[in-house]
């Protein structure tokens, strides 16, 4: 199992948009696919799916993960938690789910898509430390001069830490002035030769807001998998 | 209010789910008997009370243990006595309790703590909807 980070500088970048519908998107294809929430803060990847709430089980001391369709498996705070709950939990047991959604979940998809946690907090590190050499990442972001100095800095603890990004995605690129995207894009281009990933433009579009448009990921779903 | 007194407040309720179908919610959760749990709960003074929850054989049991030393169990949840009682008469939900740090969730047999809350939940969710 390859497991591909689906990380960003800063929050509201749409990583939750990009995990679910990059994983329906490989799951067409008939790879298999897990899926995991690991933004414990904001939990909210299950809404965009139809999951089966059913009681949690285990078999052989590992959580049994959520079906969601033939080739999609899912598992993630949000489904065992009251809406509208706040989490308060501190970073001990923030790393704590980390590791049981990693580790102790019997995952069986040849991809597991992360649904990481915004910006360089310590919980993103610790995801950093247990994928170190291991996995892929996708890194999202949008066409702002802001975003670019976060992504950065996600860019450098990505490549301390041995993964290896596959692509940028200039999210919602269309909604900037254009000349604004333009230079956001000829910066990420430079970095994209340094860092060795794709520049994978995902625009805005009404449908996005309320389902998922698998096929609109199909540039991205190349850059990770190919 | 001793612990005691406090925990005397929600025993119709216990028993009323004892004579009911407390083995029948223990064999609804045939995972359960890999896993063991020590209940304990404390009051503002201090006070501590324990329980024992678990599988001798295939027999579901519930005794009161030494909440100073316990049996092995897989796991050990400690709360406040206040905060169990509410989430018995269902005005707390024990994933919120959880999340909001009002319960300690500590593994012994190497599993992560999360692990044994995630198990535990639909076990209390089960609980809970039995005792209304």
């Amino acid at each position: 199992m390859i497991p591909i980070l689906v990380t960003s500088g800063k929050g509201g970048t749409g990583k939750t948009t990009v995990s679910v519908n990059l994983a329906m998107n490989l799951a067409e294809r008939g790879i298999k696919v897990s899926l995991l929430d690991a933004d414990l803060l904001a939990p909210n990847t299950h809404l965009f799916l139809d999951v089966n709430k059913e009681r949690l089980r285990e078999a052989g001391k590992m959580l049994i993960p959520l079906k969601v369709g033939e080739h999609l498996e899912f598992m993630g705070l949000g489904v065992f938690i009251p809406k509208g709950v706040g989490v308060a939990l501190n970073y001990e047991k923030t790393a704590d789910f980390i590791t049981t959604l990693l580790k102790f979940v019997k995952w069986s998809g040849d991809y597991l898509i992360i649904d990481a946690p915004p910006a360089a907090i310590d919980v993103n590190v610790k995801l950093f430390k247990e994928l170190r050499g291991r996995a892929r990442a996708v890194v999202v972001g949008e066409p702002h001069p802001f975003a670019i100095e976060d992504n950065l800095r996600i860019l450098d603890l990505l490549k301390f830490f041995d993964i290896e990004v596959r692509a940028l995605v200039l999210n919602k690129y269309n909604m900037y002035q254009e000349e604004l995207a333009k230079q956001v894009m000829a910066e990420y281009e430079a970095h994209a030769k340094k860092y060795g990933f794709r520049v994978v433009k995902i625009p805005w579009e009404p449908r996005l807001q309320t389902q998922t448009v698998p096929e609109l990921f199909d540039e991205l779903a190349e850059a990770v998998v190919g | 209010m001793s612990i005691r007194l406090r925990l005397l407040s929600i025993l119709p309720k216990l028993m009323g789910l004892g004579l009911r179908r407390f083995n029948d919610l223990l064999r609804e959760f045939p995972e359960a008997k890999t896993r063991s749990a020590v209940l304990k709960l404390y009051d503002n003074a201090g006070n501590q009370v324990a329980f024992w929850l678990g599988f001798e054989g295939d027999k579901p049991v519930v005794r009161e243990v030494d909440p100073r030393n316990p049996p092995y169990a897989t796991t050990e949840i400690t709360m406040l006595i206040d905060v169990f009682i509410k989430i018995l008469k269902g005005k707390l939900d024990f994933r919120a309790a959880y999340l909001y740090d009002l319960i300690d969730i500590k593994s012994n047999d190497g599993l992560p703590s999360s692990y044994h809350f995630l198990l535990w939940s639909a076990f209390f969710d089960r609980l809970i909807e039995m005792l209304k």
